[in-house]
């Protein structure tokens, strides 16, 4: 995977885990000791800007925009030359070149990444 | 969706071997990722630990977080009798983890019931005294079902 791509899927992978922190459902599972601990905002402010200083200011913005539209899954799996966001058949170029570049789908704007 | 249909016994390793909180989640991880992706997983699994233990004491921690590379729920287990430090909330060692796995998205929010279902499970797992009773993979999931059965 490009190590951009990567870069942006843990920092997908990281809001995730802050959104589901912040939910009801996760504070009724029985960590609500999480988020009241006083070294949280702290300690999240701090792992994740380590995640975004790696990332280029366009990219990041371009990761911020898609995740207001979508409200999630920004980086997305190809799946057979699909986008696995939108579901649109991707270029056949297009679905090789995701394996090493950074690439957007041109139909919904999500980052996209190929595993084996 | 009931646990026991996400627990499979080539998933659960009643005598891990691992002796630090990283490579207990290795070892889970490897479980439900064998190939490409493990240490990936890894690193989301740790940075969820950054933030707050999830080690619920009670001899229970239950490691657990959203992965762009899967597709379902997944689900592994891990026992230790002689006991890891997990940095729980009882500063105790932990002695059995639950690895719970999910996609970014999923339907009917899943993920967050059947972490409050292992919730639940485990902490009758402790309060009856019975994480070292299975002696088997088969055995564990049958005590799951049972317990699973008294909290519905």
């Amino acid at each position: 995977m490009n190590p951009k791509i990567e870069t942006l899927r843990s920092l997908e992978e990281f809001d995730l885990i802050l959104r589901d922190i912040d939910s009801e459902d996760y504070q009724a599972v029985g960590f609500k000791g999480v988020k009241a601990s006083s070294e949280f905002i702290k300690t999240a402010e701090r792992e994740r800007a380590k995640l975004t200083k790696k990332i280029d200011p366009q990219l990041l913005a371009q990761y911020h925009r898609i995740m207001k539209r979508y409200g999630g899954r920004v980086v997305v799996q190809v799946i057979r030359e699909f986008c696995g966001g939108c579901y649109v058949k991707l270029p056949s170029e297009l679905a090789v070149r995701c394996r090493t570049e950074v690439v957007a789908c041109p139909n919904c704007g999500r980052f996209l990444f190929y595993v084996k | 969706m009931n646990l026991t249909s996400l627990l499979l016994p080539e998933r659960i390793d009643l005598d891990i071997k691992a002796r630090k909180k990283n490579d207990v989640l290795r070892e889970l991880v490897r479980m439900v990722k064998p190939g490409d992706g493990a240490e990936q997983l890894l690193q989301t699994l740790l940075k969820r630990e950054e933030l707050g233990s999830t080690g619920i004491g009670k001899g229970i921690a239950i490691p657990h977080g959203r992965s762009l590379l899967t597709d379902k729920l997944e689900v592994a287990v891990g026992r230790s009798v002689k006991g890891v430090d997990f940095d729980s909330i009882d500063k105790k060692p932990a002695h059995l983890f639950f690895l719970i796995v999910a996609p970014p998205q999923d339907r009917g929010n899943q993920y967050l019931i059947t972490l409050g279902r292992v919730a639940m499970v485990c902490q009758e797992l402790a309060k009856e005294k019975r994480l070292f009773d299975p002696q088997t993979p088969e055995e564990f999931v049958q005590l799951v079902e049972k317990l699973e059965g008294k909290i519905r």
